[in-house]
């Protein structure tokens, strides 16, 4: 009897600690992807700041709605790390009250997913651009 | 029960727990050694990950001071380095690649070495140049396990005297 419950929890005890090397392991690996999504979000955005506030990258939908750019792939040394996609919103700046209503500054959201792009597979970064 | 205590026990039942505490014990000694070795792998691999951020940082942030950037083989395409100037057209800053350690070295002129940005060895560094972006195209890390870690970001050059970007 002694001899099958030390059995028993000596494998509970095994079983536990592959466990845990295996979730860290798989931690590790997700972050490994997360880091190069945000890093991918930092690349979109700079280039879209060097593109000129014209860019057709940063343009308004018709109407000064908010447009959707993407989803596109992100390749990393020829194979495909994540997908991208970014938003470009009108936003009327409280300061200006001369012109309510006004568009005075598009929010650009870079968005970068990962694996079924999930909320904990997923990192955005947003950025204020002027109109013109 | 006590006619049997007093016999012992015989060869064969030795035996057959040696055998089976031997099998008990390198199992062990199988799993310590592969879990320690997972253990190391990931590790070395986290710290990879976080040299991999630390340099692109490091490169963006001194690219974002800069006004022009002018990328050279540090000795060939798969090993460069990154020349930063200002608007006088002064160097104020490089980033190359050495092949006596395989690492990035960083400092205001070639001569003026002030030793590597992360201690992790580097595989590929490759930069190239848009007219206001730098791309690091790739940075390729080997973790102390020997799994690399790629990764690759752009930084703009802001410093255009007075120009938007």
């Amino acid at each position: 009897m002694e001899v099958v419950v030390a059995t028993v929890i000596a494998v509970i005890a095994v079983v536990a600690l592959a466990y845990s090397f295996g979730m860290g392991r798989g931690l590790v690996n997700q972050y490994e992807v997360a880091r190069i999504a945000l890093a991918a979000a930092q690349h979109r955005m700079e280039t879209l700041a060097t593109a000129g506030l014209g860019s057709p990258d940063l343009a308004l939908g018709p109407g000064f709605t908010t447009a959707t750019y993407g989803p596109m792939d992100v390749l990393l040394d020829g194979s495909v790390a994540c997908r991208e996609s970014w938003e470009v919103e009108p936003i009327h700046d409280a300061a200006n009250t001369t012109n309510p209503g006004s568009t005075d500054l598009k929010e650009v959201t870079v968005t970068v997913s990962w694996g079924r792009g999930g909320p904990n597979e997923t990192v955005a970064l947003t950025r204020l651009f002027p109109v013109r | 029960m006590e006619r049997r205590a007093a016999q012992g026990l015989t060869l064969i039942e030795v035996t057959i727990v040696m055998v089976l505490s031997t099998l008990v014990v390198m199992g062990m000694i199988s799993f310590y050694i592969s879990s320690q070795s997972t253990w190391m792998a990931g590790s070395t691999q986290a710290l990879a990950q976080r040299d991999a951020t630390l340099l692109i940082e490091t490169i963006s942030d001194r690219v974002r001071q800069a006004t022009l950037a002018q990328p050279f083989n540090s000795p060939d395409a798969l090993h460069q380095g990154v020349i930063l100037r200002d608007h006088t057209m002064t160097e104020t800053w490089r980033f190359w690649w050495s092949a006596a350690d395989s690492l990035v070295h960083q400092g205001p002129g070639l001569n003026d070495d002030l030793g590597p940005v992360v201690a992790s060895r580097v595989t590929r560094f490759q930069v190239d140049t848009l007219t206001r972006l730098v791309e690091i195209r790739l940075v390729e890390l080997r973790a102390g396990g020997g799994q690399l870690v790629r990764m690759s970001s752009a930084a703009a050059l802001y410093n255009r005297g007075g120009q938007a970007p």
